[in-house]
């Protein structure tokens, strides 16, 4: 969807539906400015605030990019970027995973999917912090998980450690964030026209060619869009890994710390301004690499 | 449309294939349920739970006394109500701020697109915390603290983006040819928006309107630099009750909290098929 | 179908619109300081310093309190830092927080950010009660003069909290806690320095102040002393020790002590006393002060200098009536906190079955003192735990 659009601007603007549309540019300009103008009062304003903030001098006046600087020249600040990229790809990708085989079986109204379809929405019903503990008291060294394995093999060493763990944080991510990548899956997959399916099976496609060079490339626009909200969410996670990051503290975490622990507004700005600049490029980078599985498609 | 796919769906219903691919299904489809509900169990077990110490399976005793706390101390049912009302307001201002945007992003020509898109998701990409100081001032100066709409407002910002961008892939796959056949009909603008639009955009608004009360519900932040006495919200209550260590209290607001959203859901089930709501929106 | 949905939505949309501008608006108009509504007035409490046992405490007492006094009581729970937040957006203005619940590391950096409060001294005729509170209590907190801008409400202690199953015979000094760390390898918990919670930087310091180090010294005295990187150096190594990684918060380090990963830590003592009460924690849970001493602190009460002058009137009315001996020798009862005036002889005698008697920790609470050093070691602290 914003892939879409950026798609669509790339290739020369939008196609002739629009530009029939009455009114023209005054028209246009009216319906963008409420949203923009409620943006640049209740959030650019603040932000710029935030930013001025980052690049003045901790007492004193002047300019400095002294924050950045330290930032740039940190490895631990990269490492933290990284680990903040790293989980939010890998729970992107991991939901998107989930998400297609879950929407190609639903797809079926196999007995009980509109339950299931419900129970996808269940993590979103629950505040974040508490599900948080949920999870870390479930996978715990002395959760019901490790004493279920203990149970179905005994001859495994010990409890698994998936608390305070990245795989753990991919598990607890995942389980959160993943309703959006799935919701919009199961949307894409269910407005395939089942006829064009249809007519490549008959053409004698294998059922894996079916999904690799029809199925796949029709739902993608969904599942692409699904994945931009999981990975921006998994981004911007805070109470998960507050609670059960242990030592692996993404950039949430981190500028949170600077911010109301240290009362550091111009390093937690800082960082706050280098976050938006890598969501900002990973979202850019994500489209452009995307938009390949859909070419030649109807969308 | 939903519909023609839904009844084009049943038709390829066929086969869920012989032994093991069913076997592979169900299999995982068991792993799916668990996965989610098990956490679920954990709460709801911590909620009645004490005495539940060093690894056991269940706790050794059971009471309802953190469900009592839940309703006495916290004053359960005031706080839901207002972050019952101030999610219905963020949804209210969002869908009322957004859609027109979202509307000439999707089906209008608009100079600078993928620029505007990305000022629009902007506020997603940073913690609130790095605006909630300049917001708190703004919001002091045109006296909006502790008002169910200043603070519907302040949960605004986070909510908007999610709903242009779901709305304007909603807008941009409306199918053409069905706004065409309504204007050659002759229905005015309004009949068609009513008539063909609001249908066909359905999938993308439940969306919407499912993650804006998400987004608001959860805030905890923004909350807290814009809440007051006449404001106060369950997660703001929940979260600082979990601050110390009282995590059976916080389960316990969980579980009573989970009540409406199961009626809610039930009732969908019931009287409207999910698969109208989540599934079948073209072109998100 | 999908008509009635249409409706349905629609109609919940626009039914939030209207409710909400009704109820939304009117407090609007009525809320921020300006009119001091009903009878009595009203003003608001903000509690920024108690966990949800205060939110039940204070639900269970302030109504009583608004019987007494004819004044409305709005309490609101809250956060130190986005509190802050608040205060410093409202600088220059009336604010609209009329009483504050603070931490001790809260109010300095308040004071320190140059947010100014009511000097209570100069109001003792309103608050009675003030004059039952340690004079010193009035003149300092971490060690730099308050100049009267907060009294104590209730005074903490911390103390080591054990399992006494699994440790019957616990250390009784930081020197012994060192020595037997093998012992416990792995079981002993701590809460992050740089959390958000003050608890883990507070068993830092104290640590610290058992390996010999002054913190009377300003930092860069402090820092460049032999004491300090030693006492820095040994603490590397305790930390080895440790169940790591550190509880981030402490529902973590109460998770841990719950499922047994953790034995042994040093935290608050009313506060884990009152959670094996309601069986929060396992029975067997245990609290002792080293004699060499151990974090006291306080939770203090302030009126905000930019508070309208009509609220104040009425926040000193709310504070001597928190400050009563009713009050709290409740809190002492109920709430295992050291009440903050001097009237222990009205307390109970079997209060002192499970809490060590004022007279026995007074002399080892050590305050806190040195926000330098102390804001040093939240920022710096994990760079010495294992992180």
């Amino acid at each position: 969807m914003a892939v879409q659009f950026l798609r669509r601007l790339r290739s020369g603007g939008p196609g002739t539906s629009s530009a029939r549309h009455p009114g023209g540019r005054a028209v246009t300009a009216a319906l963008l400015v409420p949203a923009i103008a409620f943006l640049a009062l209740f959030f650019f304003y603040p932000i710029l605030i935030t930013f001025g903030t980052s690049i003045t001098p901790a007492n004193g006046t002047g300019v400095t990019l002294e924050e950045y600087l330290t930032i740039l020249s940190s490895p631990k600040d990269w490492g933290v970027i990284a680990l903040t990229l790293g989980l939010a790809v890998g729970t992107t990708v991991i939901s998107v995973l989930l998400a297609v085989p879950l929407a190609l079986i639903l797809r079926r109204r196999i007995r009980g999917h509109r339950a299931l379809r419900l129970l996808v929405l269940a993590p979103l019903m629950i505040l974040a912090l508490v599900s948080a503990l949920g999870l870390l008291i479930l996978w715990d060294r002395n959760g019901w998980l490790n004493l279920l394995f203990s149970r179905l093999l005994p001859f495994s060493d010990g409890p698994l450690q998936i608390d305070y763990t990245i795989p753990g944080l991919l598990i607890f991510y995942t389980w959160l964030y993943s309703p959006f990548t799935i919701l919009t899956t199961l949307s894409a997959v269910e407005g395939i026209d089942p006829n064009v399916e249809e007519a490549a099976r008959v053409s004698g496609a294998a059922p894996w060619r079916v999904f690799r060079s029809v199925t796949l490339p029709l739902a993608w626009p969904g599942i692409r869009a699904g994945s931009v909200l999981t990975f921006l969410l998994a981004f911007g996670a805070f109470s998960v890994p507050l609670i059960a990051g242990g030592n692996h503290r993404p950039l949430p975490v981190l500028i949170y710390t600077e911010a109301a622990v240290f009362q550091n507004f111009e390093r937690g700005s800082a960082l706050a301004m280098v976050m938006a600049v890598v969501a900002l490029a990973a979202i850019a980078l994500y489209t452009r690499f995307s938009s390949k599985p859909v070419r030649g498609s109807a969308g | 449309m939903t519909a023609v796919a839904v009844a084009a769906g049943a038709r390829i219903r066929p086969r869920v294939g012989p032994g093991l691919s069913r076997l592979i299904t169900y299999t995982f489809l068991l792993a799916f349920v668990l996965y989610v509900l098990s956490p679920f169990l954990a709460i709801l077990v911590t909620s009645i739970a004490q005495d539940w110490f060093g690894g056991r399976i269940l706790p050794g005793s059971l009471t309802l006394r953190w469900f009592d706390w839940a309703f006495n101390v916290t004053n359960l049912p005031g706080v839901m109500a207002n972050s019952f009302i101030i999610a219905g307001l963020t949804i209210a201002i969002s869908l009322v701020i957004g859609i027109p945007t979202a509307w000439a992003l999707g089906r209008r020509h608009v100079r600078a697109r993928n620029v505007l898109m990305t000022l629009i998701l902007l506020p997603k990409t940073v913690p609130p915390i790095t605006f909630a100081l300049g917001l708190s001032r703004e919001f002091y100066s045109f006296d909006l603290v502790d008002t169910h709409l200043g603070v519907a407002l302040a949960h605004t910002t986070l909510a908007l983006p999610f709903v242009v961008l779901i709305m304007s892939a909603t807008f941009a796959g409306l199918d053409e040819r069905v706004l065409e056949a309504g204007r050659v009909c002759g229905g005015n603008w309004f009949r068609n928006l009513v008539h063909l639009v609001l249908p066909m955009a359905m999938p993308g608004l439940m969306a919407s309107v499912l993650f804006t009360f998400v987004t608001s519900f959860n805030e905890f932040t923004l909350t807290l630099v814009t809440y007051g006495p006449d404001t106060l919200t369950l997660t703001v209550q929940t979260y600082l009750a979990i601050g110390d260590g009282f995590l059976e209290v916080a389960s316990a607001i969980s579980v009573v909290l989970l009540v409406p959203s199961v009626i809610l859901l039930l009732l969908i089930q019931r009287q409207i098929r999910p698969e109208n709501i989540l599934g079948g929106v073209k072109g998100l | 179908m999908r008509n009635l949905l249409v409706v349905c939505v629609v109609a919940a949309v626009v039914g939030a619109a209207c409710t909400t501008t009704g109820p939304g608006a009117s407090p609007a108009g009525a809320s921020p300081a300006g009119s001091a509504a009903g009878a009595g007035g009203s003003i608001t409490f903000a509690d920024t310093a108690g966990g949800a046992n205060f939110q039940k405490f204070f639900g269970s007492i302030l109504p009583q309190a608004s019987k007494d006094l004819g004044i409305e009581i709005k309490y609101v729970p809250g956060a130190g830092a986005e509190l802050q937040t608040r205060l410093e957006a409202q600088k220059g203005a009336e604010v609209d927080v009329d009483l504050i619940l603070l931490k001790p590391d809260v109010l300095g950096n308040m004071l320190k950010a140059g947010l100014a409060f009511e000097p209570l001294p100069d109001h003792a005729t309103q608050i009675p009660n003030l004059a039952f509170i340690e004079p010193n209590d009035l003149k300092e907190a971490f060690g730099l003069p308050t100049k009267g801008q907060a009294t104590p409400f209730f005074r903490d202690q911390f103390g080591l909290l054990f399992d006494s199953a699994k440790i019957p015979n616990p250390p009784t000094s930081w020197q012994e806690f060192f020595d037997r760390r093998a012992e416990w390898a792995g079981h002993i918990g701590m809460i992050r320095p740089d959390a958000k919670s003050g608890g883990g930087r507070l068993m830092l310091r104290d640590f610290l102040i058992g390996a010999g180090v002054d913190f009377k010294k300003p930092l860069p005295e402090l820092q460049a002393s032999a004491e300090w990187k030693a006492g820095l150096e040994k603490f590397r190594e305790f930390a080895k020790a440790m169940y790591q990684p550190l509880a981030s918060e402490p529902t973590v380090l109460f998770q841990q002590f719950k499922n047994g990963d953790v034995w042994i830590s040093e935290y608050a003592i009313d506060f884990t006393l009152w959670s094996r009460d309601q069986g929060l924690l396992p029975e067997t849970m245990k609290a002792a002060v080293f004699d060499s001493g151990m974090y006291g602190g306080a939770a203090y009460l302030a009126v905000p200098a930019n508070t309208p002058a009509a609220k104040k009137e009425l926040a000193y009315r709310v504070l001597d009536w928190l400050l009563s001996e009713q009050t709290q020798v409740r809190m002492q009862t109920e709430m295992w906190e050291y009440m903050a005036i001097n009237k222990f002889d009205a307390v109970p005698a079997k209060t002192w079955e499970t809490i060590p008697r004022w007279e026995d920790v007074q002399d080892k609470r050590i305050p806190l003192t040195n926000l330098d050093a102390f804001n040093w070691l939240k920022e710096n602290g994990m760079t010495y735990a294992g992180g």
